[in-house]
């Protein structure tokens, strides 16, 4: 059961994200986006990642697919869709994809991560009443260990919410009219 | 006495005895969320409908007029024959509109703010699914909605949806970041984000949050107001300047579907504002405990929707750049300062998750 559920999601992962790549109408191809991220926000739920999941909700779909909607509609026509599927890169851009397919395919080989955090798939099944409970504190169990200073990591997050403040003034910067 | 966990546990010991008896005990688990889906759904309709007759008694009342009094007592079934009409009318579209985009939005639109009803706690333990992260749900899934927006305005191929498309998406988007930071404080506080955590926490402190956090409640009730596109932000809508925003092309069912959504929508911010600042399922004073939580829970909802559809018939329409500044010059610095000083205290309180 569980199993199928996994296939049906990877499915339709695929499948929206081949059609974001050879759909001629941009629109379409926005529209699809948003239901790859929306599978892989439930390949998370999946593995019982409730917080990742909704943040991949919150982040890819109504922030990042809603940017390059608006893109689209400020650029394009209803009912043009004579956009390009192909230019004349396509073979680096293979070279690029193969490659980051086999950095991650290497990376996530070696690393110790924790894939799941659903009880059902890490222990043996317990009993269902408990599945409320049974999950381990994720958002407390995460924030611990991008924070606590011992971890290391305290730094790096704060440095990157600096880049993030700096990226948005600068982004205000470039859009300003010019007063002259 | 009643109590919604009673209720529950009635019901689903009544329903794992149906399943026996139809030889389906098996598929327990799901069928169980069936359940809760077909009758979620029915409360949701039935109590738009019912918020629908409210709203116009409640504009009737402040015009002085007396409003639908026909059908049935009270003008009561005034809004079922109106959502008769409107299932029943022929379903006009454009010829040269956008296909898929153009189907999907309208179903997108309802059940992107359907969805939210899932983790509302009606009472103690009665709830659909009582998620741990139960207010970042929330926000999340209803984020789909600028997504069915910007979809029925571009498809439907008219200039008048498609800037209306674009000023609900600008507006849903600014107002979500105030309607979330408003938030904050009290997950600071109770260092929570589940919906039934936060109500027990109220209970153990003995006050509500919308005392300490008052000013929390006010921008929150303010950007979810402008969430769901209601006057005075209603400019996607707009019916003088765009003749009728984003659903300009929509008919019959279609059209209904984006009505439900957007009702669907108060009634969710509203939950939650019940929930978050104003106790959810507890009595106001403890001797009035006798009376159950959800009945509490419900007064409590219908309260915050008459304070929004009081706004509605108090408030002229913003302008466009108005509406923007209001958002992003005065309901964000408030809610960043609200949130620093809210920080503060919990410092030096100690009471920090």
């Amino acid at each position: 059961m569980t199993q199928a559920l996994f296939y049906i999601l990877a499915g339709v992962i695929v499948a929206s994200a081949l059609l974001v790549v050879t759909v001629r109408n941009l629109f379409h191809c926005a529209l699809a986006l948003a239901l790859t991220m929306f599978g892989v926000s439930g390949v998370y739920l999946y593995l019982g990642w409730e917080f990742l999941a909704a943040v991949q909700v919150l982040i890819y779909v109504g922030a990042v697919t809603v940017l390059i909607i608006f893109g689209i509609m400020l650029t394009r026509q209803v009912m043009d869709d004579k956009a390009r599927v192909m230019n004349n890169q396509v073979l680096l851009s293979l070279l690029a994809a193969g490659a980051v397919a086999l950095v991650l395919y290497l990376v996530i080989g070696h690393s110790d991560f924790q894939y799941s955090n659903h009880p059902a798939l890490t222990a043996a099944a317990t009993a269902p009443a408990a599945e409320a409970s049974a999950y381990a504190d994720e958002v407390s169990s995460l924030a611990a260990g991008l924070l606590k200073p011992q971890n290391g990591f305290a730094f790096a997050f704060e440095f990157v919410s600096i880049l993030l403040l700096s990226a948005l003034v600068g982004a205000v910067v470039v859009a300003r009219k010019d007063p002259s | 006495m009643i109590s919604g966990e009673k209720i529950v546990q009635l019901v689903s010991g009544l329903l794992q005895q149906v399943y026996a008896l139809l030889g389906l005990s098996a598929y327990a688990g799901i069928l169980d969320r069936v359940v809760c889906a077909v009758v979620m759904f029915g409360f949701v309709a039935v109590f738009v409908m019912f918020l629908v007759w409210m709203e116009r008694k409640v504009s009737a009342h402040m015009q002085s007029r007396i409003g639908p009094n026909r059908v049935g007592p009270l003008g009561l079934l005034q809004t079922l024959a109106d959502a008769i009409k409107l299932t029943t009318k022929e379903d006009v579209h454009p010829v040269k509109r956008d296909k898929i985009p153009y189907f999907i939005a309208p179903i997108l639109a309802f059940v992107a703010t359907f969805m939210g009803m899932v983790v509302v706690p009606f009472d103690n333990k009665m709830v659909v699914a009582d998620l741990n992260i139960g207010i970042l749900y929330i926000i999340a899934i209803t984020s789909f909605t600028v997504i069915a927006i910007l979809s029925a305005g571009w498809s439907s191929n008219n200039k008048y949806s498609l800037l209306g498309g674009f000023r609900s998406a600008a507006q849903i988007v600014s107002y979500e970041v105030p309607l979330v930071l408003s938030l904050v404080p009290v997950i600071m506080i109770t260092g929570k984000l589940n919906f039934s955590g936060i109500v027990q926490y109220q209970q153990q402190a003995g006050y509500w949050f919308v005392f300490p956090q008052f000013v929390a409640f006010v921008t929150f009730i303010a950007s979810a107001t402008a969430e769901a596109n209601r006057a005075p932000f209603d400019i996607p809508e707009a019916e003088s300047e765009l003749t009728g925003g984003f659903h300009t092309e929509y008919s019959g069912v279609k059209f209904a579907m984006f009505f439900l959504g957007e009702y669907v929508a108060v009634v969710v911010s509203s939950a939650v504002a019940a929930t978050v600042f104003l106790g959810g399922w507890l009595p106001p004073f403890p001797f009035l405990g006798f009376i159950p939580g959800f009945l509490w829970f419900m007064l409590k909802v219908l309260l915050v929707i008459y304070l929004i559809m009081a706004f509605r018939w108090t408030f002229p329409r913003l302008r466009v750049d108005q509406l923007m500044d209001f958002g992003w010059k005065v309901l964000i610095p408030i809610t960043v300062l609200n949130i620093l000083v809210t920080g503060f205290v919990v410092l030096l309180a100690g009471k920090g998750a």
